[in-house]
């Protein structure tokens, strides 16, 4: 009997070890849907914002181009270059000829361009302390006056194509952030929010990859 | 266990050191060696000029022409530089290829040696596989050597008494600087060294060290650079200054040369040297780095074991790329795979050792083409390597990882393999009777046809896509331009480049109207391309140091893949280039090879026919070399020393051999003579060894065991002998060996007055009488060696009869069989397991008897403690590296390896049981036991160069052989320490 | 008195038929080095020899299933579905098959609705 478990026990060890795989189970990584195919582009030029409103001290157009233009480099395998012209007006967004003039010759370019707000207000409303002050200041008032600063960003970004002239993408991005402390920098405020304008346009520009599962067949 | 007629162990040792063995090239204490085969027996001939004696053998009469006027001008040339004249006529050896060369009796000649000189008999070997303007090189760079060799030493032999000598820099510093002449590929390690801080320094030594790894060692090329610098610094004269200091230097102890000559301190010297060389390279801080163009693909010592890549070839989808590069931790050239899209390695195709070739053949000089080809189908990646006497075109699939082909090449050096475009043919450049010229080879007839056939240099061919032409390069004069020809008329050359400077190693684009190269029109070497239609000429980097095999992606005709020269190693590289266009070139036609400017030598002489003269061998006879002393010792202790002296003739085909050692007082002689001219070599001897072992006296009389140590019964053999052996060589790994002659013998104890009272005289086993003896061997040895831990993989047997003839009733009579048997099993980084069989028998009327144990055959048994006429003994050892080097208190030591070992024999005297005893008891008592045994660990280290063992072993008995699996261990681990080589 | 047990023996043999028993099995070729190559992620080295595996065995299910995986990974989708759908004639019941062209499917159904939102919008925006 112990014998032929040990045989046993050998030929399972046996067909176990040369099991023939009919199929091996790979992670893909699947690129998605987009509208805009970046992989068509040599380059990506990023053209002044109209800035309709923007706090003291903070320029939203050097800010929106500081921050762009290293994250689509991180994406992008083309060049991304700025482009220093202003736009003069709403009109620009409408005219392909201004576009293949800027674009002078490059029609492997592709412009990002827009109008951009950028907002901040204060709040004032009486609100409940919150459940951890309760704690730690048993005795102060239980409702006060409380402040926010709002800020709130918002962007109508356009993609355009620089050998037609003709938008490719057009999108608006809106969006408030607020904050307890009342001395909240604007600059600081704009980072966030425009990191959230950012993810959502990548998500829809470069489209989201998947990573699925897919059985390559070995025979 | 010594061999019964065979040459002991020390002889060997002593043999291999002071010339190249009788048909074993590579000899590995305690080891049989390699076959080094004799394929040619070269009808040597003689011819003297004015400063030299010239040995050749060629047919050809420009050949002598060319080899008189290239040494005679090389002579004067060197002669004016250092303003001395050589005394007696140098014996130059001039070899028609490089396979002859490798067939020397004199010099040791591996993979990538040009030429030799040697200090004793100031005797020079070259080959002529390259260009006239390299052989002059070549020979004006040995001949300098000669020179040093006269001034520091004076005449020939004097170097035999010399027991310190210069740095090797002086030498090849002043040999490289003599030719006048800076390559480009030497002028870039100079510059990458330079630009990337990495320049060799003096030592206090007067040695020059680099702390990092450089293709060949920086006394060439740097040692140049000094004596630039020298001359620099203290004019033409401070050279020849330099080298008179020398000439005044101790035969032992420390030379300081610079000190010496210029009165400067090394690090006083290696500040205003490096000042030097930043200066004249200062130009080119402002050009490319390789390492901006992209991440290296593929090796990168020592972030992963390999370094170097010497060519490479891209896969059909542009993924892969497939390497030639050196594998650091064994030692061993590597075929891989490198994926594009992070630069890993991701395969190793020729992991291990083979026997299937000898060594993947491989270039430094990109000029001659890449070493390897991928085919169109992507299936097959071909490469030359050597086997026996010439190349094969090797094939791997890629998909096995697998040889599945091999074509023998007929012709010497081939490379630069290149596929057709259907794959159906292979173009390559190869040497015939002389010439150097391109080839087709069809693969499915194996035909093969010279294409070109004429005086001229040709290489690295590339066929173009559409398979309708063939561009390669041809030396004009002293360099490489590019050449187009139709491949349905290859007579017709059209010349592509032109000016100063080379152009190389040309690849075709896709469209098959670009060409790809690479060219040192600005010094350092960039990627060019030129249109054929047009003329158009690109330049695509401006690196600061070189960059070689430009090949497009196939999928990507923007980015190029191609190797640059970056820190001491090529490396691959795969980037986008932008090309600029630089000039706009008038292509020429050949009209015919004999107006193409070729070089010649400086002195012109006509060849006197009749003072050619055929070489007799043996007319004169010269010391080979320094004796050597030879250490050996043994687990009892005793200690084995030896030396020997060897002559022969300027041809080293002719040896002549005396060898004396001792151990215990005991004094040994051996002489011989070989004839290694042909395949089949032959070596007569005498000699008288007296060897000593243990006799086990308690084995007859157990009464003694606790009288004596086993050391009282040492008993001593002498044996005198005139005998003749004869060597045949079937191949590199396997060869016959017979042996022939008269043996004499005599045997006692050491100390017979008092061992005759302990014993009784009842051994009767000691052999006194004659022997006249007929023996056949058949060895074999396929085992791979790392420098530091010996065998790695692989297997070596020796297998032999003897047959003791009855001439007359008093000669012994018997038949011996003898087996040694190894066996390794290779598990990568340096661990292996080594097994070893060892056997012998011995019928008849006078059997032999054999002595082994002790050492590493049975570490439980006394040192020769165990005799027989019948026996054998097995080992297993599992080795593995702890320390590849490491620093103390007494200096470097390393590589210390551990071992686990276990051994077991069984022996049988004639007459006797085949049994072990083992004593107790105050009355003696005695168990008996069919195998002895033993187990442990233990460590190997080097000190002063010899291997040392410390291990722990353990004994084991086998009481009953049939039942192996019941074993008893005897008493505790015991200590042994013993120095010697592992088996 | 020590004894050598035999279970060591046998353990060492197990473990060397472990290691050793898999080179009875098929030798390597095209599709199976493209799935080496897919795993060291290299696709174009991949599709090139799944191409090979085709060309010489135009009725390989693996190689048209391995081809679609490779054309969805590079987003070939048009070359994706040919060979997903000449796979599938070849094998309509290889389960691993099926799995593979049903998430191509529902991929591409996301990708149609996403194009179908993205093309509405857009005429929103137009009028707006």
């Amino acid at each position: 009997m112990r014998k032929n478990s040990l045989a046993v026990a050998s030929l399972l060890l046996f067909l176990a070890a040369c099991r023939s795989d009919v199929y091996r189970k790979l992670k893909v990584e699947l690129p998605a849907y987009s509208p805009v195919k970046l992989g068509d582009f040599l380059e990506v030029v990023i053209t002044p914002f109209l800035v309709a409103e923007q706090p003291q001290g903070i320029d939203v157009n050097k800010e929106i181009a500081d921050y762009l233009k290293p994250e689509l480099e991180k994406k992008f395998k083309g060049r991304v270059t700025l482009n220093q012209v202003p736009l003069e007006s709403e009109e620009a967004f409408k005219k392909p000829e201004y576009w293949r003039a800027l674009a002078a010759g490059s029609s492997k370019s592709l412009f990002l361009t827009g109008r951009a707000t950028f907002t901040q207000e204060t709040r004032k409303a009486i609100l409940a302390r919150p459940a951890r002050s309760l704690e730690e200041e048993p005795l102060s008032p239980q409702r006060g006056l409380d402040e926010r600063r709002i800020f709130t960003l918002d962007v109508s970004l356009y993609l355009i194509k620089a050998e037609t002239g003709e938008p490719l993408l057009q999108r608006d991005f809106k969006e408030t952030k607020s904050y307890t402390n009342p001395k909240q920098r604007a600059d600081f405020a704009f980072y966030d929010l425009i990191q959230r304008v950012k993810a959502k346009l990548f998500r829809l520009v470069l489209g989201q990859e998947l990573v699925q599962n897919r059985y390559l067949l070995t025979r | 266990m010594k061999n019964k007629w065979g040459i002991p162990a020390v002889v060997l040792s002593c043999l291999a050191l002071i010339s190249p063995s009788p048909a074993q090239e590579f000899f590995y204490y305690p080891y049989y060696g390699k076959n080094k085969i004799m394929y040619e027996d070269f009808q040597w001939k003689s011819y003297a000029t004015d400063h030299f004696h010239v040995y050749f053998y060629a047919e050809r009469p420009e050949v002598l022409k060319n080899v008189a006027e290239v040494a005679e001008s090389a002579y004067h040339k060197i002669s004016d530089i250092l303003k001395h004249q050589l005394t007696d006529p140098v014996p130059i050896i001039y070899y028609t290829t490089y396979t002859d060369f490798e067939q020397s009796n004199l010099f040791n000649i591996s993979e990538g040696v040009l030429g030799v000189s040697e200090p004793l008999l100031h005797r020079i070997g070259v080959h002529g596989d390259m260009p006239l303007d390299e052989l002059q090189s070549l020979v004006e760079h040995e001949l300098t050597h000669i020179f040093q060799f006269d001034i520091l030493w004076g005449r020939p032999g004097a170097s035999l008494y010399a027991l310190s000598t210069p740095p090797l820099w002086l030498f090849e510093g002043l040999s490289e600087y003599t030719t006048g002449r800076w390559t480009s590929w030497s002028q870039m390690l100079i510059r990458d060294a330079v630009l990337n801080d990495r320049i060799p320094e003096i030592t206090d030594s007067g040695d020059l060290y680099s702390r990092y790894p450089m293709p060949r060692d920086p006394a060439y090329d740097f040692g140049h650079a000094i004596y630039d610098f020298i001359e620099e610094k203290y004019g033409h004269n401070g050279i020849k200054e330099l080298w008179q200091s020398l000439k005044n230097s101790p035969l032992i102890g420390r030379i300081a040369p610079l000190k010496k000559a210029f009165n400067i301190k090394p690090h006083e010297f290696n500040y205003e040297f490096k000042k030097f060389l930043r200066e004249k390279n200062r130009k080119f801080l402002i050009r490319e780095n390789p390492e901006d163009y992209s991440i290296a693909l593929g090796p990168k010592f020592p972030q992963n074991p390999y370094y170097f890549t010497f060519s490479h070839a891209v896969s059909p989808s542009g993924d892969l790329i497939a390497a030639l590069t050196y594998n650091v931790a064994e030692y061993d050239i590597d075929l891989v795979l490198i994926s594009t899209k992070d630069g890993s390695i991701v395969k190793n195709i020729t992991r291990g050792f083979t026997t299937d070739y000898d060594y993947i053949k491989y270039e430094y000089d990109p000029s001659q083409g890449a070493s390897l080809a991928w085919s169109p189908d992507g299936d097959t990646i071909v490469f030359f390597a050597r086997h026996e006497r010439r190349y094969s075109l090797y094939f791997v699939d890629v998909l096995r990882g697998k040889l599945v082909r091999k074509i023998n090449i007929p012709y010497d050096r081939p490379a630069a393999p290149c596929f057709s475009p259907g794959g159906k043919a292979i173009y390559f450049t190869a040497f015939a009777k002389g010439w150097h010229d391109i080839f087709r080879l069809d693969l499915e007839t194996e035909g093969i046809d010279n294409l070109t056939q004429d005086s001229l240099f040709e290489k690295a061919p590339a066929v173009s896509p559409d398979g309708r032409y063939l561009a390669y390069s041809i030396r004009v004069d002293a360099a490489d331009k590019l050449f187009l020809s139709p491949l349905d008329n290859m007579k017709q050359k059209t010349q592509l480049t032109f000016g100063q400077g080379n152009t190389i190693c040309p690849a075709f684009a896709a469209s098959s109207k670009d060409i790809f190269f690479s060219g040192d029109a600005r010094e350092a070497i960039n990627i060019y391309s030129i249109n054929v239609e047009t003329g158009e000429l690109k330049r695509f980097t401006d690196v600061w140091t070189g960059n070689f095999y430009p090949v497009p992606h196939p999928r990507d005709p923007n980015r190029i893949v191609f190797s640059a020269f970056n820190k001491g190693s090529y490396q691959i590289f795969l980037a986008e280039l932008k090309g600029l266009v630089e000039d706009r070139m008038a292509f020429a036609e050949l009209p015919k090879e004999e107006s193409l400017p070729g070089f010649r030598p400086s002195v012109s002489l006509d060849i006197n026919q009749d003072k050619i003269e055929p070489y007799k061998g043996m007319q004169s006879l010269y010391v080979s070399g320094r004796p050597p002393v030879d250490v050996l010792v043994s687990s009892d202790g005793s200690v084995f020393g030896g030396t020997a002296i060897s002559f022969g003739d300027i041809l080293g085909d002719h040896n002549f051999y005396a060898m004396f050692f001792q151990s215990r007082g005991l004094r040994s002689y051996y002489f011989a003579y070989i004839n290694q001219k042909k395949r089949l070599q032959f070596m007569p001897s005498l000699f008288e060894y007296t060897l000593y072992y243990y006799l086990p006296y308690s084995y007859f009389d157990s009464s003694l065991y606790y009288s004596l140590s086993y050391q009282d019964a040492i008993a001593y053999r002498k044996i005198s002998s005139a005998n003749i052996t004869a060597f045949y060589p079937l191949n590199r790994y396997y060869r016959l060996e017979g042996n022939f002659g008269f043996y004499r013998y005599e045997e006692n104890f050491a100390n017979p007055y008092s061992m005759g009272m302990y014993t009784g005289n009842r051994y009767g086993y000691f052999w006194n009488g004659n022997a006249l003896s007929l023996s056949l061997a058949i060895t074999g040895e396929t085992t791979h060696f790392n420098p530091y831990f010996g065998p790695l993989a692989g297997h070596t047997f020796r297998i032999s009869l003897t047959q003791g003839l009855p001439v007359s009733e008093s000669f012994f009579r018997n038949t011996t069989v003898q087996a040694d048997m190894r066996k390794y099993f290779y598990f990568g980084a340096a661990s292996l397991l080594a097994l070893r069989f060892e056997g012998w028998a011995s019928r008849g009327r006078d059997p032999y008897v054999f002595y082994h144990g002790g050492n590493n055959q049975v570490r439980s048994s006394y040192y020769y403690n165990i005799v027989s006429t019948e026996g054998w003994f097995f080992n297993a050892e599992l080795r593995f590296p702890l320390v590849n080097a490491a620093s103390t208190i007494l200096g470097q030591i390393g590589p210390v390896r551990g071992a686990l070992f276990f051994d077991i024999t069984r022996a049988k005297l004639d007459g006797y049981p085949a049994k072990f005893y083992e004593y107790y008891g105050p009355g003696v008592s005695r168990r008996s036991f069919d195998a002895l045994g033993s187990y442990g660990y233990g460590i190997q280290f080097f000190l002063f160069g010899l291997p040392l063992h410390i291990e722990f072993a353990k004994r084991l008995n086998w009481p009953d052989i049939s039942r192996p699996l019941d074993v008893q261990g005897y008493g505790g681990f015991e200590t042994k320490f013993w120095i010697g080589f592992d088996f | 008195m020590n004894r050598i047990l035999p279970k060591g023996i046998t353990a060492a043999f197990l473990v060397s038929l472990l290691l050793t028993a898999c080179s009875f099995l098929p030798k390597p070729d095209q599709v199976s080095f493209g799935i080496w190559a897919a795993e060291q992620d290299l696709w174009d080295e991949a599709i090139f020899r799944w191409k090979r595996a085709v060309a010489l065995d135009p009725n390989s299910v693996a190689a048209h299933n391995n081809l679609a995986v490779a054309y969805e990974k590079k987003g070939l989708w048009e070359e994706a579905r040919r060979e997903y759908e000449i796979a599938l004639k070849l094998a309509p019941e290889n389960r691993w098959l099926k799995a593979n062209y049903q998430s191509f499917k529902e991929n591409l159904e996301a990708s149609d609705k996403a194009k179908e939102k993205e093309k509405k919008e857009a005429e929103k925006d137009e009028k707006k």
